[in-house]
């Protein structure tokens, strides 16, 4: 019997697939050291590069305007992991890469439709703006922080984009904090 | 003198990072900053209740986008008070001509005075979140950002342009 999407099952799958990307790669021989933001960097560009993937895989599913819609998020997603991996290596750190995108599709729940999509996709972003407020938190110097703040920003920007395509409230609450 | 985080920076000598200041100055340069965005938060909160009121913006997003900002404020008074401070900022009562013009214009004229005052909000939290270092603080201040970003969206559609024009904000 096919799995259903649920909430709690796509937040596990995203959570699954940011533990298991990069985790191959092997640790850096030198470069920054513990506190210089690396670490925090590299962990929420894995999850950057897992959202690509689940975009890429939710946009064959839906039609248009939402299709066209999606594809913009993916493309500001893309910008996010650029500019991530310019941040990281400005640090003197290696960025994670991304995984090929059949590895990431193995681990996501089944999509049968666009409602499946969208679900997913709502579950990414509001993974991401949680990932990006947490960086902040814990991110040393301002010009980092600045930059997790404006990352969850647009995160937030696209959890109401994709919340209004599944036709709910496009921002139900005062504080965004990715834990709806 | 009042203290301002001009004053304090300048005292302090400019730019030297907040961090070198002493507890009572930091403490005092926070409450600052945050009285600063609720200010911003008041004047954004005035120009949805006049929306509302006028009809000039559908009224449900008017009050949803009014409510939104009232909780920020209150929410930023809160954390103000818990630091020593007093209320601030009330409520804006006089409309500015800006915002008169915005409102005679209708519901696309609005929205794009909406947008505007929104992005000053966002490049304001971000000056705050540069300078303030206390982590309960910073995820609060990111989480109202992430609603302004949200507000961005909302107003975009209402002014009929693209709902995500930026990858990032501002």
């Amino acid at each position: 019997m096919p799995v259903r999407v649920t909430r709690r099952g796509a937040l596990l799958v995203a959570a699954a697939t940011l533990s298991a990307c990069g985790s191959e790669d092997p640790p850096p021989a030198s470069g920054p050291g513990p506190g210089s933001g690396v670490g925090v960097l590299n962990s929420v560009l894995a999850l950057e590069h897992a959202s690509l993937a689940a975009y890429a895989a939710a946009e064959t599913l839906l039609r248009a305007p939402g299709r066209a819609r999606l594809a913009v998020v993916a493309e500001q997603e893309r910008d996010h992991v650029r500019r991530l991996s310019g941040l990281i290596s400005d640090l003197g750190g290696r960025p994670v890469r991304g995984r090929p995108a059949g590895e990431y599709e193995r681990s996501f729940p089944r999509l049968r439709d666009a409602s499946d999509a969208l679900l997913l996709a709502e579950d990414i972003e509001e993974r991401q703006v949680r990932a990006h407020l947490d960086a902040l938190s814990t991110l040393p110097g301002a010009e980092l922080r600045r930059a997790a703040a404006g990352l969850a920003t647009s995160e937030g920007e696209h959890l109401a984009v994709v919340r209004r395509l599944r036709g709910v409230a496009p921002a139900p609450q005062p504080f965004v904090t990715g834990t709806s | 003198m009042r203290l301002t985080r001009r004053t304090a920076l300048a005292a302090a000598g400019a730019p030297l990072a907040l961090s070198a200041l002493t507890p009572a100055v930091r403490a005092a340069s926070t409450r600052t900053t945050l009285s600063e965005l609720i200010a911003l938060e008041r004047r954004l909160e005035s120009a949805y209740e006049a929306a509302a009121r006028r009809g000039t913006l559908d009224h449900g997003l008017a009050e949803l986008l009014r409510d939104h900002e009232g909780e920020h404020a209150e929410g930023l008074s809160r954390a103000v008070r818990a630091r020593g401070g007093g209320d601030a900022s009330p409520r804006a009562t006089v409309p500015s001509p800006a915002l008169n013009r915005a409102l005679a214009g209708g519901s696309r004229a609005f929205a794009r005075h909406a947008i505007e005052l929104e992005n000053q909000a966002v490049v304001a939290y971000l000056a705050a979140i540069e300078t303030i270092r206390e982590p309960a603080l910073l995820q609060p201040l990111g989480s109202i950002m992430a609603s302004e970003g949200q507000h961005l969206v909302l107003l975009r559609e209402a002014a009929g342009i693209e709902p995500l024009s930026r990858s990032f904000e501002p």
